[in-house]
């Protein structure tokens, strides 16, 4: 039963709908903050960029986020309001790194018309009030006391009921706004009013300004001296005071995002529509306005919001692409752009279709999106994990071990591949071609396995192997000294640094060996009371060619200890319980904190934090990473040092602001992994797998990757094609004359992503969906493509077309055609048929041949009663619809009739926007008002009239417009993994650019988890003093429900980010150990 | 803001210095045209030099040492930590959690005028064609509210 759910972020939101810039966490410092609509983001502006300080996840969906300055204080605060009715205002404690609450509250009205044209909040330039448009015909003032506090708020009526924007006024010895508006008759004006706050009403104001332009949408308040406003229009600047009015035309285009340049408010940058970027300026005399004048800069992404930084620095905040940081230059480019590009940061949004696949075939999904809009749209590519780009591979069975080595101590590259096998050991060079050659080391011991292998102080190399360990010189290659086992006695496993040599021999004996100028010195020799099965000395000090600390690895007591170097006295010994050896330790530091890693046989890997004087651990965690034996070796990318782990579940092992984490690699199976870093293959690595040894490059390090495919038009629809190994996409372009789109069917090629096919639509022609298939006599893959004519004299679409292509050649052929009474919003493959959404009705088709051998669809039989049948899921005869306003039904296909008929159905309003089943009995919905939802099929029920209804069992607001549900996984799931059974997962994607995953969980652990989220709401705060409940309650126009059967994943996970104390309080009150919460909590993470 | 005009002023002094030099080398209607399409190029660069110039800074450190992204790379991620506040000023002063005020806002406007009313007694108020109306409803409000 999947009534139990779990919904977490896999990528956070990346909609930038506001920023703004103030002197936040201190009065010498410049902040952008950034809303990304559930979040903020909090910048510092340094000499090096942006440098990012916090994100803040905010309980609600944010309407408008203002800094500003009350009297007497030295920082800014930051104004949030929620488009839930909540407010907040915020300050940054330096000390403690802390965002405090000075104010919140609650500013809905039990009854009011909700604004169409948004939420605006405003804070006075004087600071004597805020002022918030929520409701028509309704203005809320908040007023502040002369002491900055706030007073309690009270509402004005406005007349003006069809309000585009309102802005205070600067300058005015009563707080002023101005307000635009559009009357009955759809013309535009300006009018202000002075707020008395004694009074509690509107006084007339300074001035007002009738027929504007018919699409004025934006006011932009101009500060003194100048003061006034500037109205954008579509057709027109207008700038407009008390004592002046000038206008300029401007290129239709629709401007909906500005930033102020100067204090004096002389300049702002305008973004329109096309991501043009526009300066405005006004030409004043003193303080006499002249003239406005604009000028073109270059293009940038669509902007949403601008924020003008520092030194011509902006930020560029988009919801239709990335946003960007760019500099505005003095001298324009070759294009005649005055804009630099900086820095372009990911967005995804917003995601309107995707699909998840598994194109490297390695039981891991990822997922690729239809992202951005108009000339910003793409496909990106999202994965879990590490990508390793194999640069080059040659075949070589039976890879025992696996070193590189460098020439001579300062060499920046490594010049030799030592690879080991069980009776000999090869060695690899690059050649001058760039080809890996085999050549010698005449010192080394060719005809033995090696156990280890290292370069060593003073340009000389350590090979230790059964026998000996000899030392080479790198220079000249020979033997300088050799270190003979004792007769009787071979060397088991053995270890090295620049400047030592640990290795065991059997009988738990334990030698120790330092490199000096060309000699090996025993310096200390113990015996153990069992076999060692791995040991470490990666020096983690001050010191890089010396350690002081070794670790080891036991047999039969199953523990890990820690002795010190050169004594070898035992610091600390950890027994790690259960039965199975450790089979690799690692010394290693990340992020400056060192740690002990310890592999075991079966996959399972520990973490310890190490004092480095004293050997102590703490912080001991346990982890799956595979089943199978892991090995563990350091690498550096970009600098940092990450670990990797070698197994049949290769995972690479980092740090993020302290906490490690664990990434899936792009391999099968690795069994060992060096880092080999030549002039050819610059920061690679040298991979052992499966009879082949390759060299690789490895992707930056984070947990999810975003690969961009720009396509420069709107994506949005796709879908992929095994057989083919293509992806079918619709497409649509603006045209660059007039107000036409074109649209698209284009086949691309699913490794190089290029545009091998295309198929243009006709004139008004809409591509909707698009479905891969084959039917049932005829086992051929088809994309099968449903179109809508959108004229622009029709309500609803009158017309479509189902479109049947065939992959012949790379190309797309059209096989069938078949016109439709309505647009078609999807299809699916259903019971060897085609199963269409058509406006009110569902229609299935027969694939049937015709005498020549071709095709067509047949009509087979439909169900009508739907609003519009938008989205449609099957499983089996089972057909659930979303409607664009009457929720979920439920249809059953009977065979027998040839008949489609209504099973059932919920009777909520809910206005769709995805569904999904979750399994034969409970469907997954979301909806227009942000919120997710199951309904349960009644099988059971005593009664018609019950059974005929869907019953609704879970609620949620998740604060997202979800566009696309589909089944899958972003990560490698193993069934045999920590988490016991399989979690079935579904993958959404938002508007915002959120992806995230909804897990159907057991009840227990439901119970379990649910328990963890109740306890751990009162130790997490919402920012603000937001609720968290009140947050997650399930809301529309016509309720407001507590949230039930579903369980908030991003508040549960962020356990892992408490501090220890934080979560020992958790851990008391739920009565479960910290240890047990922590692994309970990251199995959970290991879902996305 | 005093010194932009300056910078524009050195800017125009430059550049008709270069126009000086090039003139009496002009011969053909060619040249003349290419040097007409020049001005307005020097024109609007000129312009766009005065428009464009002086950049507000309120640090001039910030920024200085960023170099451009490789424009053919992927787009960056910034991640900052997350903020999971486990302190108490989460809460803001008793007194600052803000609600809106009970009074209905027609009733709070009847008092106003009621009042404003009572006070001018000999004075017909204002004309206002709701006065009957007015009259009717104000006692009911009264009413209500006692």
């Amino acid at each position: 039963m999947s009534v139990w759910n779990y919904v977490v972020t896999a990528h956070k939101p990346t909609n930038v709908t506001h920023s703004c810039v103030g002197n936040f966490t201190a009065p010498n410092q410049l902040n952008l903050i950034i809303a990304k609509c559930t979040r903020i983001e909090i910048h510092l502006l340094t000499p090096h960029g942006l440098q990012p300080m916090l994100d803040v996840p905010i309980y609600g969906r944010i309407a408008t986020l203002e800094l500003f300055r009350p009297h007497n204080e030295a920082q800014d605060f930051l104004f949030i309001a929620t488009q839930r009715y909540k407010f907040c205002v915020l300050q940054w404690d330096a000390e403690s790194s802390d965002l405090i609450t000075r104010a919140m509250g609650d500013v809905s009205d039990r009854i009011g018309r909700p604004t169409d044209n948004g939420q605006i909040g405003i804070i006075d330039p004087d600071c004597r009030l805020i002022g918030l448009h929520l409701y028509d015909g309704l203005f809320k003032v908040i007023p502040f006391d002369n002491k900055g506090q706030l007073k309690e708020a009270f509402n004005i009526r406005l007349e003006e009921l069809q309000v585009l924007d309102i802005k205070f006024l600067y300058g005015c010895s009563k707080p002023t706004i101005g307000v635009l508006y559009q009357d009955n008759k759809d013309a535009r004006h300006v009018k202000t009013y002075e707020v008395s706050l004694k009074d509690k009403d509107f006084v007339e104001g300074p001035w007002s300004q009738s027929n504007l332009d018919n699409g004025a949408g934006l006011l932009i308040p101009v500060p003194l001296p100048l003061g006034g406003v500037i109205i954008i229009g579509e057709e027109t600047i207008v700038y407009c005071s008390a004592t002046a009015f000038k206008a300029i035309p401007i290129r239709p285009s629709i401007i909906r995002a500005y930033g102020r340049v100067d204090a004096d408010g002389s300049r702002y940058l305008l973004s329109d529509h096309t991501g043009l970027l526009h300066l405005l300026v006004i030409i004043h005399e003193k303080e006499r306005v002249t003239g406005l004048k604009i000028e073109n800069l270059g293009e940038t992404s669509v902007a949403s919001t601008i924020s003008y930084l520092d030194n011509a620095v902006v930020y560029v905040g988009s919801s239709y692409g990335d946003s960007q940081l760019i500099k505005l230059n003095l001298q324009p480019d070759e294009k005649g752009s005055y804009v630099e590009v900086l820095d372009r940061y990911v967005n995804l949004g917003p995601i309107t279709d995707f699909c998840v696949v598994d194109l490297e075939r390695q039981g891991q999904g990822q997922v690729v999106t239809c992202s951005g809009a108009y000339k910003d749209g793409s496909l990106r590519v999202v994965r879990n994990g590490i990508g390793i780009n194999e640069q080059a591979a040659v075949e070589l069975e039976g890879i025992k071990g696996l070193w590189s080595l460098k020439s001579s101590t300062d060499d920046p590259h490594d010049t030799f591949l030592v690879v080991s096998f069980i009776t000999e050991t090869r060695f690899l060079a690059m050649n001058m071609e760039d080809e890996l050659e085999e050549t010698e080391i005449e010192g080394f011991d060719a005809q033995t396995q090696t156990l280890y292998c290292q370069n060593a102080i003073n340009d000389q190399l350590v090979q230790v192997t059964s026998n000996a360990v000899r030392l080479v010189s790198s220079t000249s290659r020979e033997l300088l000294d050799q270190w003979n086992a004792p007769a009787g006695f071979s060397v088991n496993v053995a270890t090295a640094n620049a400047s030592q040599v640990l290795l065991a021999t059997g009988g738990g004996n334990l030698v120790y060996i330092e490199i000096r100028e060309s000699k090996l010195v025993e310096v200390k020799h113990i015996q153990l009371e069992y076999e060692i099965s791995c040991l470490d000395i990666n020096p983690i000090g001050e010191n890089s060619t010396h350690s002081s600390l070794a670790a080891v690895g036991m047999w039969t007591d199953i523990s890990v200890r820690i002795f010190s170097l050169p004594g070898l006295e035992l610091f600390k010994k950890e027994n790690l319980g259960g039965e199975i050896i450790p089979r690799s330790v690692l010394l290693c530091a990340f992020e400056g904190v060192p740690y002990l890693l310890c592999a075991l046989g079966d996959g399972h890997l520990f973490s310890f934090q190490l004092n480095i004087s004293n050997g102590a651990l703490g912080d001991r965690k346990k982890v799956s990473l595979g089943t199978q034996p892991i090995s563990l070796r350091t690498f550096s990318s970009k600098d940092t040092t990450h670990v990797f782990a070698a197994s049949d579940r290769p995972t690479v092992i980092y740090s993020s602001n302290k906490k490690l984490l664990y990434s899936n690699v792009n391999l099968k199976e690795v069994s060992h992994m060096c880092p080999f870093n030549t002039a050819a293959f610059p920061d690679s690595l040298a991979i052992a797998k499966e009879g082949e040894l390759s060299i690789g490059t490895i992707d930056d390090i984070q947990k999810l990757h975003i690969r961009t495919i720009p396509l420069g038009e709107h994506a949005r629809r796709i879908c992929h094609q095994e057989k083919t190994r293509t992806f079918a996409i619709c497409t649509l372009r603006a045209a660059s004359t007039e107000d036409m789109e074109t649209h698209f069917v284009r086949l691309l090629d699913d490794q190089s992503f290029d545009i091998i096919s295309t198929y243009a639509l006709d004139a008004y022609e809409y591509g909707c969906c698009v479905l891969s298939c084959s039917f049932a006599e005829d086992s051929n893959a088809y994309y099968c493509v449903g179109t809508a004519y959108v004229l622009p004299e029709e309500n609803e679409p009158s017309k479509g077309r189902i479109l049947i292509f065939a992959v012949e050649d790379g190309k797309l052929q059209l096989l069938a055609e078949k016109e439709t009474k309505g647009a078609v919003y999807r299809l699916n493959s259903f019971n060897g048929k085609l199963l269409a959404a058509i406006n009110q009705k569902i229609q299935l088709y027969k694939w049937v041949a015709r005498e020549d051998g071709s095709h067509e669809l047949q009509s087979e039989c439909g169900h009508h009663g739907h609003i519009l049948a938008l989205y449609v899921q099957t499983r089996g005869d089972f057909i659930v619809v979303g409607d664009l306003m009457k929720s979920i039904s439920l249809l059953v296909y009977k065979h027998e009739e040839g008949a489609i008929e209504e099973l059932a159905r919920d009777y909520n309003a809910n206005w769709m926007t995805a569904v999904e089943i979750l399994d034969d009995d409970v469907y997954l919905g979301a909806e227009n008002n942000f919120n997710l939802f199951t309904v349960r099929k009644n099988s059971d029920a005593a009664t018609d009239e019950e059974r005929g209804r869907l019953e609704v069992v879970g609620e949620f607001h998740l604060g997202e417009f979800i566009n696309c549900f589909r089944h899958g996984s972003l990560v490698m799931r193993l069934p045999d993994s920590d988490t016991g059974a399989i979690i079935p997962t579904v993958i959404f994607g938002t508007v915002n650019g959120v992806i995230g995953i909804v897990a159907s969980l057991p009840h227990d652990q439901y119970l379990f988890l649910e328990k963890l989220q109740v306890n751990l709401v009162k130790v997490i705060k919402g920012v603000g003093g937001l609720s968290h409940e009140q947050w997650r309650s399930f809301n529309n126009e016509k309720k407001t429900v507590d949230a039930r059967n579903f369980l908030d994943g991003d508040l549960i996970e962020s356990f892992l980010d408490l501090s220890r104390v934080k979560m020992e309080e958790v851990s008391k009150t739920m009565g479960v150990p910290v240890e047990e919460l922590c692994k309970r909590v990251e199995e959970l993470t290991r879902l996305h | 803001m005093a010194t932009r005009p300056q910078i524009a002023a050195e800017k125009k002094k430059k550049i008709e210095i270069t126009n000086k030099t090039r003139h009496p080398y002009q011969t053909n209607n060619a040249t003349k045209l290419s040097h007409k399409v020049r001005e307005i190029e020097i024109e609007r660069e000129r312009e766009m030099g005065s428009l464009l110039g002086d950049w507000p800074s309120f640090d001039p450190h910030n920024f200085s040492q960023l170099r451009p992204a490789d424009p053919t790379a992927q787009p960056s991620k910034l991640t900052p930590v997350t903020y999971h506040p486990t302190h108490n000023r989460t809460i803001p002063p008793p007194n600052q959690v803000i609600t809106t005020e009970s009074k209905n806002i027609l009733l709070r406007q009847f008092y106003q005028k009621s009042e404003e009313q009572l006070r001018p007694k000999t004075k017909r108020a204002a004309s206002e064609s709701l006065m009957p109306e007015h009259s009717c409803k104000q006692p009911r409000g009264l009413n209500s509210d006692a």
